[in-house]
């Protein structure tokens, strides 16, 4: 399958200002790196780079003044609020090696334990894979239907496809049907306790006290004489 | 029992301000879908206690509910028809310092329709405007 051609140019300007300016003109911010070549600071058009990031391939084809590039999309920086496109990085890469990638992992169909009251945890979401950039999948597809209540799904028993493989350890757990937690009650100490408990240092505490001894004597001799 | 810290340094606190967006725990990290806040404001023990109450009775042991704030500061109130001086008033509630951006709870191991009508419930026992995140 061919790769998204993504038009890009070159940026003069650099730093926060410059980058500011840009974004108020409908244009985002990019970089270009890596194979030991030289960095080019780019802008992209907000529109074109969406429309690069709703294809699930992280691979795009960079036409840089000209020149095509081979490019994965490392990195996408969003504002606080995880709307606007503030930058991104694009990293060289060639068809013909292979590169690490991180893969989501998406469970598919309903675990039988969830039946008897399971819970499904997902304790790993992505998992870092090797392969050709060409092989690169949209996601690591599992089918939880199986697991029953208490059991778990592990790295090693993961189906990958073809031509890709991780060196992420296989002992670790990716789903679990755990059981559900029982709501404790409350103990009687918890419910007592209104206020918490102050952090004294405790040389400090102990010379305070004492200070706050010699004061009250002093005070009291103050009274008699 | 709402939350509060276990041991504090000081009893009471200033009541500062609440200036610009969340640069932390602005996304959904632990469960695959949460709910943001879209303003500046203080989230109360009760609030978060309140939430978290009408979620795990909607959700019926499905799924799994992460809070994602904890209420670590006091709030100090005077007792009603008290002349003003005498110093501070005493600790009356916890809160949790929320700015625009914060996700305040996610949820985990649910279907999407199920995860928004528990997010709303959890929604209206909140005194900040929200609204529902999906993950990744």
């Amino acid at each position: 399958m061919a790769n998204l051609k993504l038009v890009v140019e070159r940026r003069s300007g650099t730093g926060r200002r410059a980058c500011r300016v840009l974004r108020r003109e409908g244009r985002i911010p990019a970089v270009l790196y890596g194979r030991n070549q030289e960095v080019i600071p780019l802008m992209v058009t907000a529109e074109a780079l969406r429309s690069a990031l709703k294809v699930e391939s992280p691979i795009v084809d960079l036409d840089v003044a000209g020149k095509p590039e081979s490019a994965l999309i490392k990195d996408v920086q969003y504002d606080p609020m995880g709307e606007t496109i503030l930058h991104v990085d694009f990293t060289r890469v060639a068809m013909d090696e292979e590169i690490e990638i991180a893969v989501p992992i998406e469970p598919r169909g309903r675990p039988a334990g969830a039946e008897e009251g399971g819970v499904l945890e997902q304790t790993v979401k992505e998992i870092q894979v090797t392969c050709l950039p060409s092989n690169i999948p949209n996601a690591i597809v599992v089918d939880i239907s199986a697991l029953k209540l208490g059991d778990s799904l592990h790295v090693r028993e993961l189906t990958l496809p073809p031509g890709v493989r991780t060196a992420v350890a296989g002992e670790i757990v990716v789903f679990l049907v755990a059981r559900p937690l029982e709501e404790k009650p409350e103990a009687a100490e918890e419910k007592e306790r209104l206020e918490p408990e102050l952090i004294r240092p405790e040389g400090r505490g102990e010379a305070e006290e004492k200070e706050a001894v010699a004061e009250e004597e002093k005070k009291k001799g103050g009274e008699k004489s | 029992m709402a939350l509060m810290p276990k041991r504090v340094k000081f009893r009471k606190c200033h009541r500062g301000r609440v200036r610009g967006l969340a640069h932390r725990g602005n996304r959904v990290v632990f469960g695959d879908y949460g709910l943001q806040a879209l303003e500046a404001g203080w989230v109360s023990a009760r609030e978060i206690e309140a939430g978290r109450v009408a979620a795990n009775h909607f959700l019926a042991r499905e799924g799994k509910v992460w809070i994602r704030v904890f209420p670590s500061k006091p709030v100090s109130k005077k007792p009603a028809e008290t002349r003003m001086g005498g110093g501070k008033g005493e600790p009356e509630e916890w809160v949790a310092v929320v700015r625009p951006g914060t996700v305040l709870v996610e949820l985990g191991g649910i279907a999407e329709d199920l995860a928004k009508q528990t997010l709303n419930r959890v929604a209206h026992k909140l005194s900040v405007k929200t609204r529902f995140v999906g993950g990744g």
